[in-house]
């Protein structure tokens, strides 16, 4: 049966140490909050990848040499094409373009052609398409990263992008793609193979990689292994390894885990040392005095459980919720450095909402119990000594 | 009706400080007498308290208080029992400084899953038999000697327990207060509370209605 | 109901009832997933551009291993995200050896 008045003295005797208490609690909080934050993000992450991994391309084949990507001929197509399962090959082109005025990067990814049925669908994920200029060849749609820092360079409705051979190409600007898609078009600029091949200086006989549709689900595997045959020089990636990989993206090899459970385990060292060296005297001439007037080890040990659930769940609870806040609606100001590094091109950071019980649930098991095993076993220790020396 | 008999208490035994603090100590106080425990500081009055109190096993030997014993209670059982027969009043009186008055009145009652108005009924009624009322809500570290000692008697008394044990309790008082206490005595006794006071201040010495008076010098009867 | 306890309660209250809103508010916010799907098979290039700051980074499910050791085989991780995201497990060239049963 609960015991309101046993409860109401916990609080009382949280108060009562309320300098200590409250620095506790603060540290509590910002330690969940740090963890919390983090699982959210890269939760969130993840679940934004794993949304979109099934309509990646089944296979991809990307020719190294020296351990380094290189161009692919262009005739390779023919043969691949040659392989049963296989129903569509799409030789890519595309590169990375570096705007020196910004120090940014654009993703450059040409298409074969802007066909009808591709301008039918592409026009889903555009803002303000222009129609008319879309349809004059040199025309681009661009993620919206790449839009705002071309208008920061004073580049409102075109681009002049710098050829290897130092001529300029102007490139018109025909559109930007939705918000919603910023988590994967912020740095996108899409365009004509033909202007691809123009500003990359790259041979009309040769793609950037190429890629694979295959109907058949099981016969990806083997298909694989049979490009890995025909082309010996060539990796194979097919869109199974792109989810593992998708899945590794947090594991325990990055640094950030790591650096976090050392953090934690690091706080909660010095907060448990804190707890079990001891009570102080007062604390143990408290209980004494319960002792002397009555209270069983059983009551006092229940006392003490209630402030150090009380002090850690309020903490935990308090911290869990400002983390959501904090990430989800603040978009993790400073935090989300972490994840977006140096970049100049910074997509906004609205990530999905995932919160999951199994994450708040593995960050409660690791912290609030602890929290309460630190408080309870020194008094423990202490209620079990003999009330008569305590209290003399 | 307590019974003493054959306590002995050895601190720290086997050890290079090893004290003898109680050799064969026997004595009977029965119910509704009032006995004082007399003899210089250390020589094992307060130690003959705690271990009427259950605060403290001894050695060897038997407590027996109305015919339970209870020398060697485990600890929880030993707890229970002082809190529904034993008044202990303290010489340091061992009051939580932070907690107010009525707090400090309520402790013995926290655990005991009393209805709110019980707990409340039986803290004023403590408190306004030893006129300590009026500083319901100070707190306790703000309180003068005599304040503090009535507060003292208040939470020792809030369970109106049968047996009232008191360790030295005017060594902290002036002459007036000390009479104070004593008047509080009177008024216990002639409630037919079973009291048991250790002391070596002379006031207590020679009351009429003092039953007996036990002598203790260096943990030894007399 | 002492003070500490009506505090105590209300302050739990007001946490509680925080939390519930942000719940709601969030989930119902509506996710285009949709729009990324069709973007991302009409580019069909994979990950985030979350952090463009080098290609093993941008493009780690594709990327080589080259593009780490560019610059120096000892100065693997010198930018800041590559802390945060582990290499891919693409990266060592392995070929696909997962079996569809």
């Amino acid at each position: 049966m609960f015991n309101l008045f046993l409860f109401e003295y916990a609080l009382s005797s949280l108060k009562r140490r309320g300098a200590k208490n409250i620095f506790i609690f603060v540290i509590f909080f910002i330690l969940i909050f740090l963890l919390s934050s983090i699982f959210f993000i890269s939760n969130s992450m993840k679940y934004e990848l794993s949304q979109t991994v099934d309509a990646l391309p089944d296979i991809t084949i990307q020719k190294l040499e020296a351990g380094r990507e290189q161009n692919i001929d262009i005739d390779r197509v023919d043969k691949l094409s040659e392989i049963p399962g296989v129903s569509e090959v799409s030789p890519r082109v595309w590169g990375y373009y570096y705007f020196k005025n910004a120090g940014a990067n654009f993703v450059v990814v040409g298409v074969d052609r802007f066909s009808p049925n591709y301008k039918k669908s592409i026009q889903k994920v555009v803002d303000k398409f222009d129609s008319v200029i879309f349809d004059n060849n040199d025309t681009m749609i661009v993620g919206k990263g790449v839009k705002d820092i071309l208008e920061k360079n004073y580049y409102d409705k075109y681009f002049n992008f710098i050829k290897p051979n130092g001529d300029l190409k102007k490139i018109k600007i025909a559109g930007t793609f939705k918000g919603s898609t910023v988590l994967e078009s912020n740095d996108i600029i899409l365009l004509s193979n033909e202007n691809a091949r123009e500003i990359f200086g790259m041979k009309d006989d040769e793609v950037t990689d190429i890629t694979l549709r295959v109907p058949n689900p099981k016969e990806v595997s083997k298909i694989a292994s049979k490009i890995t045959i025909m082309y010996p020089d060539c990796r194979v990636i097919t869109k199974n390894d792109l989810e593992i990989s998708y899945n590794n993206i947090f594991d325990y090899k990055s640094g950030i885990f790591l650096s976090l459970f050392i953090v934690a385990l690091f706080t909660f060292f010095i907060i448990i040392y804190d707890k079990s060296s001891g009570l102080s005297s007062d604390e143990k001439r408290e209980i004494g005095v319960q002792k002397a007037v009555g209270w069983r080890i059983g009551d006092i040990l229940l006392q003490k459980f209630y402030e150090a659930g009380i002090l850690s769940g309020m903490a935990f609870v308090l911290s869990i919720t400002f983390s959501i806040f904090y990430v989800y609606i603040l978009n993790a100001p400073i935090l989300r450095s972490v994840f977006t590094g140096y970049s100049i091109l910074k997509p906004a950071f609205k990530l999905p909402f995932v919160v999951d019980l199994q994450t708040i649930m593995l960050i409660f098991f690791a912290t609030v119990p602890l929290y309460i095993a630190a408080t309870i076993v020194p008094s423990w220790f202490a209620a079990t000594l003999d009330a008569d020396e305590v209290i003399r | 009706m307590i019974k003493v008999t054959k306590v002995n208490k050895v601190f720290n035994q086997g050890k290079i400080n090893e004290t003898v603090a109680l050799k064969d100590i026997s004595f009977e106080v029965k119910d509704g007498e009032l006995a004082i425990l007399k003899g210089p500081s250390g020589s094992g009055k307060s130690t003959i308290l705690s271990i009427i109190a259950a605060l403290l096993k001894p050695t060897s030997g038997d407590v027996e208080v109305d015919g339970k014993k209870i020398a060697k209670l485990p600890d929880n059982f030993a707890s229970l029992y002082r809190r529904e027969n034993i008044g202990f009043i303290f010489q340091k009186f061992n009051l939580i400084p932070t907690l107010s008055v009525f707090e400090n009145v309520i402790l013995p009652l926290i655990p005991s899953n009393l209805s709110k108005q019980e707990i409340e009924q039986k803290a004023k009624q403590s408190m306004e038999k030893f006129s300590i009322y009026h500083k319901k809500d100070d707190l306790a570290k703000n309180l003068s000697g005599g304040e503090q000692q009535r507060v003292a008697i208040a939470r020792a008394l809030v369970n109106n327990p049968k047996i009232i044990l008191a360790d030295e309790p005017t060594a902290n008082l002036d002459a007036k207060l000390s009479s104070s206490f004593l008047e509080f005595v009177k008024e216990l006794h002639s409630e037919k509370k079973t009291i048991l006071i250790a002391t070596h201040d002379p006031i207590f010495f020679g009351l009429d209605f003092v039953s007996s008076e036990i002598e203790i010098i260096k943990g030894v009867m007399k | 109901m002492n003070k500490n306890l009506k505090y105590f309660i209300v302050f739990f209250i007001v946490i509680l009832s925080f939390f519930a809103i942000e719940m709601i508010v969030l989930s119902s916010r509506g996710v285009d997933v949709n729009d990324k799907r069709l973007f991302v098979s009409k580019i069909g290039l994979p990950d985030l551009a979350v952090s463009t700051e080098a290609k093993y980074v941008r493009h780690r499910s594709i990327s080589d291993i080259f593009s780490i050791f560019n610059e120096n085989p000892v100065s693997v991780s010198y930018f800041v995200t590559t802390f945060t995201y582990a290499p891919s497990t693409n990266l060592n060239n392995t070929p696909n050896i997962i079996e569809e049963k």
